[in-house]
């Protein structure tokens, strides 16, 4: 096959053709920039039902017999999901109030009324309503433990909203995902039968179809490129200006920039070369 | 004569919803090299699906073509395409060139296709334009030539490859009676000098030009005669 002449095709595309080219590619960055708007929305949601998440902590009082505590350490962390177990002692915690309150609690009441705790922090897959609660309950049964306190209501609020969340944002992803293909697909496959009779004509003088069909997926793959680059530019340009308006302290915006950059030049690419191999397919029958 | 197009017993049927549509039935049909030939009958008696088995631009449901003694019927759609580029030259109703590009590069299209080189493609499509009398107009685009140019730049096209047939689709149906008569002149030339001319038409002013009128009814075989006079110059 004749390299050049191929080359030369696809690129001639571009020049002959400049208004349904323009409209492919507006169409592929159009595409990208919602699904990139979308996997940046997703992300930052993710992340932050994650901080959340890890902020949950369970708080374990025991009865004044510190002693034991050595045992009581060991009978938590050998439950199931419990990640670690730190203990602070009657001291510590009065210097934890010290610190957060500004007085020695000794001076005020004259003696210290702080239990000794352990601080629990539970494995990532734990950290759910459900399975905290069974965690809680199998660590007040410890003899020595006289409470267990953690953010109850924090954790069921992230779990019932998460789960709606997850579902509702999964729907509209694949909304998302089948308009925009659908979209691009048809951009491209109207670009392409208006070049109807050109197939036809290639096809007559004897164009095996590989031939016919490949400068239209190098021009796709070209515009699928340069669509994904344009959408790019909008996506960090949109989110530099967004993210400006939002207090970093609730945020923590994330923009997954490797990873990020190569799924949507790579989805481009894709979008290209899909929406001008069925474009050019139904012609070539 | 050998035989350039041996078809025995080949039917086409499409699927049309539920319903099957028999677009050629048992149709059988031998044409000799240097025959002139012409195809006719109302719409709908499978001239269109005839010619379209005759061009290899689709198989036949059943039965067997040969094409210069190969299976046609059993080739896969690059053997197809490299049947049409080597060894049939199209001229239709509509001239199908290339709206962009010149007419140097319309009457290349096949050579590029075969691989042959620029230099090569070149010397060949001047020739074959020289043929038709338009070597003076190698630079010029379709939509600067009339009518009959265009059909002579499509017949340049078809001799270009020097193919074994040459299968004209109502050529002159685009054209006004007398740029219709000076491509039907030309189609006489070509035929001296022993190309293998096949003609679809429903004019029959047109057909009396060919040697040879196959009439097809229904998908079928009506009637194919051989016309003894040489009608007109």
């Amino acid at each position: 096959m004749n390299l050049k002449y191929l080359l030369k095709e696809s690129l001639n595309g571009f020049q002959k053709a400049q208004l349904s080219v323009v409209a492919s590619i507006f169409s592929i960055a159009l595409a990208l920039v919602l699904i990139g708007g979308y996997i940046i929305a997703q992300t930052n949601l993710n992340n932050l039902v994650s901080t959340l998440r890890n902020k949950v902590e369970l708080e374990v009082f025991l009865n004044n017999s510190e002693t034991e505590y050595k045992l009581i350490k060991t009978s938590i962390i050998n439950i199931d999901g419990v990640s670690s177990a730190i203990f602070i002692s009657k001291k510590e915690a009065a210097d934890i109030f010290k610190k957060e309150f500004g007085e020695d609690i000794n001076t005020v009441l004259e003696f210290n009324p702080l239990p000794a705790s352990f601080r629990v922090t539970l494995e990532r897959e734990f950290k759910e309503s459900n399975k905290t609660a069974i965690i809680a309950s199998k660590i007040k049964l410890i003899p020595g433990v006289d409470d267990v306190v953690y953010r109850k209501k924090l954790l069921e609020f992230i779990d019932s909203r998460s789960k709606f969340l997850t579902s509702v944002s999964l729907g509209v992803g694949g909304m998302l995902l089948l308009v925009s293909f659908g979209f691009v697909v048809n951009t491209i496959r109207l670009a392409i039968a208006g070049k109807r009779k050109a197939i036809e004509t290639m096809r007559l003088v004897g164009a095996t179809n590989s031939f016919i069909r490949l400068p239209f997926i190098i021009e796709g793959i070209f515009q699928g490129i340069i669509g994904s680059t344009v959408a790019l530019g909008i996506i960090i340009l949109c989110f530099y200006i967004f993210s400006k308006f939002i207090s970093s302290e609730i945020s923590n915006i994330i923009f997954l920039p490797t990873t990020f950059v190569t799924l949507i030049l790579g989805l481009g690419i894709f979008l290209g070369w899909f929406g001008s191999y069925f474009g050019v397919r139904r012609f070539l029958k | 004569m050998p035989n350039v197009i041996n078809i025995q017993h080949i039917s086409k049927s499409y699927e049309m919803g539920d319903q099957t549509v028999h677009a050629l039935e048992d149709v059988s049909l031998r044409i000799d090299r240097g025959e002139y030939l012409a195809i006719m009958g109302p719409s709908g008696s499978g001239k269109s699906t005839l010619m379209n088995m005759l061009g290899c631009l689709d198989t036949p449901t059943s039965g067997l073509y040969q094409f210069n003694d190969a299976n046609v019927s059993s080739m896969t759609d690059d053997d197809l395409a490299r049947i049409r580029n080597k060894e049939i030259g199209f001229v239709f109703q509509t001239f199908n060139l290339l709206a962009r590009s010149n007419t140097l590069h319309n009457v290349e299209l096949p050579l590029i296709y075969a691989g042959i080189r620029k230099e090569e493609r070149y010397r060949r499509a001047l020739e074959a334009l020289t043929h038709v009398g338009l070597e003076q107009r190698i630079h010029h685009k379709p939509n600067e030539l009339s009518g009959g140019q265009r059909q002579r730049v499509a017949i340049a096209r078809a001799l270009v490859t020097k193919p074994s047939i040459i299968l004209a689709d109502e050529p002159t149906g685009n054209l006004d009676t007398k740029t219709g008569d000076e491509i039907m002149q030309l189609f006489g030339e070509l035929h001296k000098e022993g190309h293998t001319i096949i003609l679809v038409t429903h004019e029959e002013y047109i057909a009396e030009h060919a040697h040879r009128i196959i009439r097809l009814r229904d998908g079928r075989v009506e009637k194919d005669e051989v016309v003894i006079k040489q009608v007109k110059k």
